[in-house]
């Protein structure tokens, strides 16, 4: 088993488990809060493929990334939304003319 | 009188804002990929800059970053709408709702097919063949979609050995399309060993397209697909041949479906179908449903193996096209299609949300709505989780506006799904709440053990990785295939 000790000053707690769940295919992984910002994940293999202290480094850079990834989604969430919105907005739906009334 | 000197008259750079894009390490790089599926490949300092807004108007990739929707520096109003436009034209394929409409005119079949997907009878067991009055009422329904091109696919068994009823559908489709002047495509699915020369002769007065199918050379292709006689090569090989002299050459297509026989042929089975004059192949892995569940000691594989088979087979058919043989790969074109393309591809077994019931719904025969036709294998293996209802005890709104249909399109957003939410590929990506619910217990599925999930991961950077390499020529091939048109019909400005 590997233990990483997470500083939540610098990862949320959305961050770890979204980093957690691309791990859950190769490890059992144990998440547990030691304080107020620091949040401990526990790594154990559940197949003999991949060394551990490999699979733990793949989760420290997936963090890097995670985090990356969630900056620039609340960043420009509001910009994702109004395209989204603008989108629907402005599509023509296909109504047909000629289509069945409804059923009884 | 002077003009000032042309930076005079450039606006001032105050910065720039994000767009959205998600990202993943891709070969020391970062693949970025923007909500509409514009990608990039850029280094790991770029993106460093980019995210803490240090990234220089001078650099060489600003320009690409800011064409390619990543970035805007201004407060014109136009990238978002662009982005919006871009969007709408993905997500297209929702206003025209169930397009893609399958009737099961009989559940009797000749052959054996070890990878059969249906719970198929023998030739003479009647029962199951559907009614005239299943096929009206089936009809009524797929009258009802508000898609003005609609597509009626005849599926079995075998639907030939059920032909007075395939044409009682054809006719009633064309009289009613007529009338609501809609456009109906026909397609029949068959091992064309049942033709006759009358069914011939409305096949092409009705522009009724064949698909067969064609495992590859015949020791693989009779491996898969045992008959009495061991003769379904020779027989798809003449019906082929007939078909295509009584409907025209482009009326024929052929499918093929990898078993572990395959694996060990991928050149072959391309060349098989270079030989036999088709300009198209779709790859597929087989699908874990009906009998290639009960077979699957002798059709399964592990995925890694498929995926070896895909890039050797995927390989050779770029070769040919550098040949000047254009042959395209239909699964490789309709993801570059969503890779290098804003445009939709119809394809209803990788969209989001899914296909099944939205894009594609089934009539069996015996009047049951399924919402895919792996949802109908299922119900033949005892398990009806995927059925709508009946065609004649349920309403059109029951079935395509009821809570069931409702529910497995919300468990089919691949936007909100865990694991699809932040992936890089999301938009080139889709979802088969069946296979998740087959393979792992619910609709919902768990990516990291997902099959779905890992199979298209892979081709997708197959994909990208070809399509970013040293050899220009790849990429006029894939071009080629998202335009449908060989490279040397490239005009030089498409070069």
């Amino acid at each position: 088993m590997v233990e990483l000790v997470l500083d939540g000053t610098l990862y949320t707690e959305e961050v770890i488990f979204r980093v957690c769940y691309w791990f859950t295919n190769r490890c059992y992984v144990f998440v547990e809060r030691r304080g107020p910002q620091e949040i401990l994940v526990r790594l154990s293999r559940r197949d003999g493929a991949v060394a551990l202290p490999v699979i733990a480094g793949e989760f420290a850079n997936e963090l890097v990334n995670q985090r990356v990834r969630d900056g620039v989604a609340r960043e420009t969430r509001h910009v994702r939304e109004l395209l989204v919105a603008q989108a629907f907005a402005e599509a023509t739906l296909n109504q047909s003319s000629n289509a069945s009334p409804p059923e009884g | 009188m002077e003009f000032h000197e042309p930076a005079y008259y450039k606006p001032q750079w105050v910065g720039y804002r994000l767009l959205p894009f998600r990202l993943m390490d891709f070969d020391g790089k970062k693949l970025v990929v923007n909500e509409v599926g514009q990608h990039l490949l850029i280094d790991q300092e770029v993106l460093d800059q980019l995210v803490a807004h240090r990234l220089a108007p001078q650099h060489p990739v600003y320009e690409d970053l800011k064409a390619q929707h990543f970035l805007t520096d201004s407060d014109s109003a136009v990238p978002i709408q662009l982005l919006a436009t871009k969007y709408r034209t993905k997500k297209s394929f929702l206003a025209d709702f169930t397009g893609l409409h399958i009737f099961v005119v009989t559940l009797r079949c000749d052959h054996s097919c070890h990878y059969c997907q249906v719970s198929r009878v023998s030739t003479d067991r009647s029962k199951y063949d559907m009614s005239q009055a299943t096929a009206e009422r089936a009809l009524d329904l797929t009258f009802r979609s508000p898609a003005r091109h609609l597509k009626i696919e005849f599926q079995g068994g075998e639907p030939l050995l059920n032909f007075d009823l395939l044409r009682f559908v054809v006719e009633g489709a064309s009289d009613r399309a007529a009338r609501d002047s809609r456009e109906v495509q026909f397609v029949v699915a068959t091992n064309l060993a049942f033709l006759t020369d009358e069914i011939l002769a409305f096949l092409r007065d009705n522009s009724v397209l064949i698909s067969t199918s064609l495992d590859g050379p015949a020791p693989v292709h009779n491996a898969n697909r045992p008959r009495p006689g061991n003769d379904s090569y020779e027989i798809t090989i003449s019906g082929i041949q007939r078909a295509r002299e009584a409907l025209g050459h482009d009326r024929v297509a052929a499918i093929m479906t990898t078993t572990r026989r395959s694996l060990e042929n991928p050149e072959a089975i391309v060349d098989e179908y270079v030989t036999q004059g088709f300009d198209r192949i779709f790859l597929r892995p087989i699908s874990p449903y009906g009998f290639a569940l009960r077979t699957r000691h002798k059709t399964g594989y592990e995925l890694d193996a498929f995926l070896t088979f895909y890039k050797r087979a995927l390989g050779h058919i770029i070769e040919l096209n550098r040949g000047g043989t254009f042959l395209v790969e239909d699964y490789a074109a309709i993801l570059l299609t969503k890779i290098l393309t804003p445009f939709p591809t119809g394809y209803v077994d990788l969209q989001s949300p899914a296909g099944a019931g939205i894009g594609v719904a089934v009539y069996s025969y015996d009047g049951d709505v399924y919402v895919s036709d792996e949802a109908r294998m299922l119900a033949e293996m005892g398990d009806r989780s995927f059925r709508l209802g009946n065609v004649h005890e349920n309403t059109y709104e029951q079935l395509f506006g009821g809570q069931q249909l409702r529910s497995l399109v919300a468990d089919s957003v691949i936007e909100s799904l865990p694991g699809c939410a932040d992936c890089a590929v999301q938009t080139y990506c889709g979802c088969d709440p069946l296979e998740n619910y087959v393979t792992q217990g619910s609709t919902l599925g768990h990516r990291p053990t997902s099959q779905f999930h890992y199979r298209n991961f892979e081709i997708i950077k197959h994909l990208l990785r070809l399509y970013h390499g040293p050899d220009e020529s790849v990429r006029d091939v894939f071009w080629s295939w998202v335009t449908n048109r060989p490279v040397s019909q490239f005009t030089p400005a498409m070069l």
